[in-house]
């Protein structure tokens, strides 16, 4: 049989332009492989590749964490770190109750969506509501800022008619609670050092019921 | 009591006014001593006096009297600072605008503040649950 | 056995490598954070407040005493003489070193910058005072909340020739403080 003609670039799986001749000695690097081609895989063939591949992955990865328990323990003390971490500075709801806040906040059944970022008084006005750590005990309480440093307050509750007044001192706020009857606040325990304010409130909710955003009341004038 | 820090009487408050956190005197923009009535503004905050009429019960009837806190917020060379004028609005502002000449007529220095006489004029709301 | 085909592999490797690690090393960086703010800190004392017990050379060298900080429970099982780090009342911001004269409920004689002669120590603070004479402590700033405490001084790691534990039970107790009847 006559060869077929056929252009050079065609005839590599043949017959390799650059195979060497029998008697020769062979080439150190050879550029082109002797391997026959691997025929293409069936669709199902690779994906039941792709899946040995990801268990066997699966395993290894499992086997990296729960193999060794000082990496399982150093795994957990990571997890841990970083989620104190996001509750430390992030924005988180905390439940809150009692009756100084009427009626802004219900005395039971209320949470407060809280911003952590503020603590320490950091871009906190007069008008603004904060958690903070109560100076007297160790409990945690919710108020609204009358003053800031270097601010003039009224010690007094207003309806009694007093008439004394104080600067709050640098580093300290004035708190006072909405429902003036029911609150024990700055009036009781007086400046509040910024150093106890944790984070503002930015919004007030009952679960499945309401979601209110906390307007400060001095900025809208 | 911590800190200890020097209270005063709301008469002096317009005194108390002038000298800032750190001891130095406190001046407008244009140089000028501060005053409460022409340089700063005037805000109010409503805070209550609320009455849970039956506390054990979760749905009591909550009763709200308004109490109105009047603040100005002044501006002076260094920034903002807050004036409590609660005492000082309803007992002293006017005659002292009248004294120091800075208030011609003292019907027209402001609007005249709304009263809440306590048991009247009310609030009444069911406590949101 | 790199072929020479993979020679121009090595960079995008060395940065893959290079932010594998650092992702690993930060990782612990919350750890870290953790530790230093409830386990243990170690910190430089600076100024001459607690003067002669810590920096007793502070006008003479530039030397600073290294301390191992206790931040375990720090509000609990407060005692007088005791070496605290609290958040300072008047800037959030900066952390002090001061140690314990009174606790709640005693009464202390107090020095001259504050107003009263006597301050009854109120429920929840503590009365702080620096060994120092220059020193800007309660009889500046009044009692100390002791939510702003954040630990206490335990040992002194630097200079070498004092180091160890503080012993702050064998301080002398100041005078002046009238002790509460029920501590």
């Amino acid at each position: 049989m006559p060869p077929r003609f056929r252009p050079s670039f065609f005839t590599s799986s043949t017959r390799p332009l650059l195979t060497p001749k029998p008697n020769s000695t062979p080439l150190q690097i050879r550029l082109t492989s002797n391997k026959p081609p691997t025929p293409p895989l069936l669709l199902s063939q690779r994906l039941h590749a792709l899946s040995t591949r990801l268990t066997n992955r699966a395993r290894t990865s499992a086997s990296h964490f729960l193999g060794h328990p000082l990496r399982a323990l150093a795994f957990a003390l990571k997890f841990l770190a970083f989620g104190h971490l996001l509750m430390e500075y992030g924005i988180w709801p905390r439940a809150v109750a009692g009756p100084s806040m009427l009626p802004t906040i219900a005395v039971a059944g209320s949470w407060a969506l809280i911003d952590f970022t503020h603590r320490f008084g950091r871009g906190v006005q007069v008008g603004d509501l904060v958690a903070y750590h109560i100076p007297i005990n160790t409990q945690s309480g919710l108020k609204r800022v009358l003053g800031m440093p270097g601010d003039y307050v009224l010690v007094d509750t207003p309806e009694t008619g007093g008439e004394t007044m104080i600067q709050v001192p640098p580093g300290h706020c004035w708190l006072i609670g909405d429902n003036l009857d029911a609150s024990r606040d700055s009036r009781l325990f007086g400046p509040v050092p910024l150093g106890l304010v944790r984070g503002k409130i930015l919004a007030i909710f009952q679960p499945f019921r309401s979601f209110e955003w906390v307007k400060n009341p001095m900025l809208a004038q | 009591m911590p800190p200890p820090c020097p209270s005063f009487p709301a008469k002096e408050l317009p005194a108390k006014v002038q000298i800032g956190p750190d001891g130095k005197g406190r001046k407008t923009i244009d140089g000028r001593p501060i005053d409460l009535t022409k340089d700063c503004q005037l805000l109010s905050l409503l805070q209550y006096e609320c009455h849970v009429d039956r506390p054990i019960k979760p749905d009591s009837l909550t009763r709200c009297w308004p109490v109105q806190r009047w603040f100005r917020r002044c501006q002076d060379k260094k920034g903002t600072f807050m004036v409590e004028t609660t005492a000082w609005e309803t007992s002293y502002s006017l005659a002292w605008a009248v004294d120091s000449g800075s208030a011609p007529a003292p019907t027209t220095t402001r609007d005249p503040l709304p009263t809440f006489v306590p048991g009247i004029d009310f609030t009444d709301f069911k406590d949101k649950r | 056995m790199a072929p020479w085909g993979s020679a121009g592999k090595t960079t995008p490797r060395f940065l893959g490598q290079f932010s594998h690690y650092l992702f690993r090393y930060a990782t612990w960086l919350p750890v870290l954070i953790a530790f230093n703010s409830y386990v243990a800190q170690v910190t430089w004392i600076r100024g001459p407040s607690m003067y002669p017990f810590l920096n007793p050379q502070y006008n003479e060298s530039l030397r600073k005493d290294l301390c191992l900080v206790s931040k375990w429970s720090p509000h609990r099982n407060l005692e007088r003489g005791m070496i605290v780090v609290f958040r300072s009342p008047e800037n959030p911001h900066v952390t002090v070193v001061k140690r314990i004269v009174a606790l709640e409920g005693d009464v202390v004689r107090t020095k001259p910058p504050y107003p009263y002669e006597h301050a009854k120590v109120d429920v929840g603070h503590v009365w702080v005072e620096g060994d120092g004479d220059k020193t800007k402590d309660s009889n500046y700033y009044g009692p100390v909340s002791t939510g702003l405490i954040t630990g206490r001084i335990t040992h002194i790691l630097t200079p070498l020739d004092r180091a160890g534990r503080v012993r702050w039970w064998e301080h002398a107790e100041r005078e002046g403080v009238q002790k509460a009847q029920a501590s």
